[in-house]
């Protein structure tokens, strides 16, 4: 039971994890909250379903809804957020723009899709194997599997190859970046691209774990995940691992021994509590400040 | 190489360059000597493109480089090591190099150039697993400098390079600017330390509230009456 509930959060909470890391590397690099990722995520899924329901085959919906949503991200900054980089505007107006650029995109998606829950394909057959106590359904492993799969990839990126030394350049302090001959509007795009990729993933994953996507599906989804980022230290990628398990987890928890009305609140009550004690999350760096 | 014409610079209702007009020549090494707030800095950072000129030209090699994006200048050839290092804190020694050489796309231009700084600055090498942030204020100077030259620059601006460092390495600083000459490349140099900086020149420009005050051979520089007593605190 005990080991059961672990397992089902631990499901979820890769999920929580992708997104997560959308929110952290974009507050890495523009110390940003980028308010708009849950609504991107919500854009993934739906731009999925509606994709796979114009008959051209599971897989191909998929990937091509993966890469419109890493576009959608890269849009969301070139429209919206890079104007306001090249007037300098004050913190407070990227983040108020990201939390209009929200409501854009649930807008839009409403207006086209209609606000309903519909059905989301199971993408895994149907199926379990039992381990002792513990059920693993396929689709639970498939989400474990592609959900490890996907961070790996992201922490290879960050880590081992040019663009991400870039990226990680950039973090630091954009001015020497930029003397290094980065083009940091580059790097920012590729970010964003790679956030809304793995948000798009993400909520393919849920839409199919739970058999159905819907608009406002990113509201709570995405304030839970940017818990996860926060709680396990915005700006780090096993930060984001670390917090969207924890919260997985602990959902899970609270679900079976206080009642599933008790879910949605638990993120909160567990960031609440770990920023007292770790105020920079628990895998944060000391200091992220703004050079 | 590098001319520069009547450029005026803002910040908001700041006027801080106020029709500046220079030139480098090939292979020369020219400093800038001013007081703290002359617009030194300015100056170079408008030229590498952080800042943005309001009027005025720059041209680098025959090529209009005004207000061009800063990574499109270090494409062709022109680096600021800007004021304050500004190295990687969190970046290994090595990673801070290899960012150094973000524009070299061809590998065995890369190790080349590894090669010529670890010569160069054996210090580095030593310390190349270490994170920059735990250098000392030298080994740092030196590691800004070293990533500097890591795409082999045609000119080298340097804004202060012995800035709050101790007396011998300042001394060290200037004689790898000599070597740096002597390898090929151009230099501006920025300097508090005017004394030192007029040794190494061939030529100065002495920068007074946005304005070119002065400007003439180092040697002719060192020995003005006003220079002396302003700038070099002699009688
Ligand atoms: N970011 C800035 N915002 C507003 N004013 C600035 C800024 N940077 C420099 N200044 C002003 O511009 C003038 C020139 O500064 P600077 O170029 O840094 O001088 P220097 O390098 O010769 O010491 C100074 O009056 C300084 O106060
Ligand atoms: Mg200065």
């Amino acid at each position: 039971m005990l080991l059961q509930q672990i397992m089902n959060g631990v499901t979820i909470g890769m999920t929580y994890a992708l997104i997560a890391v959308g929110y952290s590397l974009v507050f890495g690099i523009l110390r940003l909250v980028n308010f708009s990722h849950g609504s991107v995520y919500a854009f993934g899924a739906n731009s999925i379903l509606f994709l796979i329901s114009l008959n051209i085959g599971i897989i191909p919906a998929i990937l091509i809804g993966i890469l419109l949503t890493g576009i959608l991200g890269v849009l969301i900054d070139k429209t919206a957020l890079e104007p306001l980089r090249k007037k300098s505007a004050e913190g407070i107006t990227s983040l108020i723009t990201t939390i209009g650029v929200s409501s854009v995109i649930t807008n839009l998606l409403i207006a086209r899709l209609g606000s309903q829950k519909k059905a989301f394909p199971a993408l895994f057959p149907t199926g379990e194997i039992i381990v002792g106590s513990i059920k693993f359904t396929y689709t639970q492993i498939g989400m474990l599997v592609i959900s490890l799969a996907l961070l790996i990839c992201l922490l290879l990126i960050v880590e081992r190859t040019k663009i991400g030394l870039a990226m990680r350049a950039s973090e630091q302090n954009i001015t020497a970046a930029k003397l290094m001959g980065i083009n940091v509007n580059f790097v920012i795009s590729f970010t964003f691209f790679l956030g809304g990729m793995s948000a798009a993933i993400a909520g393919t994953l849920v839409s199919s774990y739970y058999n159905m996507a819907y608009p406002n599906m990113g509201y709570t989804a995405g304030l839970k995940a940017f818990a996860a980022a926060v709680l396990g230290g915005i700006g780090s990628l096993p930060g984001s691992l670390l917090g969207g398990l924890v919260v997985g987890i602990s959902e899970s928890f609270a679900a079976t021994v206080l009642g599933s009305e008790f879910r949605d609140s638990m993120a909160f009550i567990i960031l609440i509590c770990v920023l007292i004690i770790r105020p920079n999350g628990f895998l944060g760096k000391k200091s992220i400040k703004k050079v | 190489m590098l001319v520069i014409e009547n450029l005026h610079t803002y910040y908001g209702a700041i006027h801080a360059l106020k029709g500046i007009s220079l030139t480098v020549n090939d292979g020369e090494v020219v400093c800038l000597i001013g007081a703290n707030g002359a617009g030194k800095s300015t100056l170079v950072n408008t030229i590498s493109g952080l800042i943005h000129a309001r009027s005025g030209k720059v041209v680098f090699q025959d090529k209009e480089i005004t207000n061009l994006d800063a990574y499109k200048i270090v494409k062709m050839g022109l680096r600021l090591s800007p004021e304050g290092r500004e190295v990687f804190p969190d970046l290994t020694v090595e990673d801070n190099l290899r960012l150094g050489a973000y524009v070299s796309t061809d590998k065995k231009q890369i190790e080349d150039a590894y090669a010529r700084c670890y010569q160069l600055f054996p210090k580095l090498k030593e310390r190349r697993r270490q994170q920059a942030g735990t250098l000392s204020g030298g080994e740092q100077q030196m590691l800004a400098i070293g990533r500097a030259l890591m795409s082999e620059p045609k000119l080298l601006l340097l804004d202060e390079p012995s800035l709050g460092l101790a007396p011998n390495i300042v001394n060290q600083i200037f004689e790898l600017i000599i070597e740096i000459q002597k390898q090929g490349v151009t230099i501006l140099l920025i300097e508090q330390n005017a004394n030192m900086a007029l040794q190494v020149s061939n030529r100065a420009y002495v920068l007074e509230n946005g304005t070119v005050g002065m400007e003439g051979k180092a040697k002719d520089i060192a020995a003005d009456n006003r220079v002396r007593q302003i700038y070099l605190g002699l009688k």
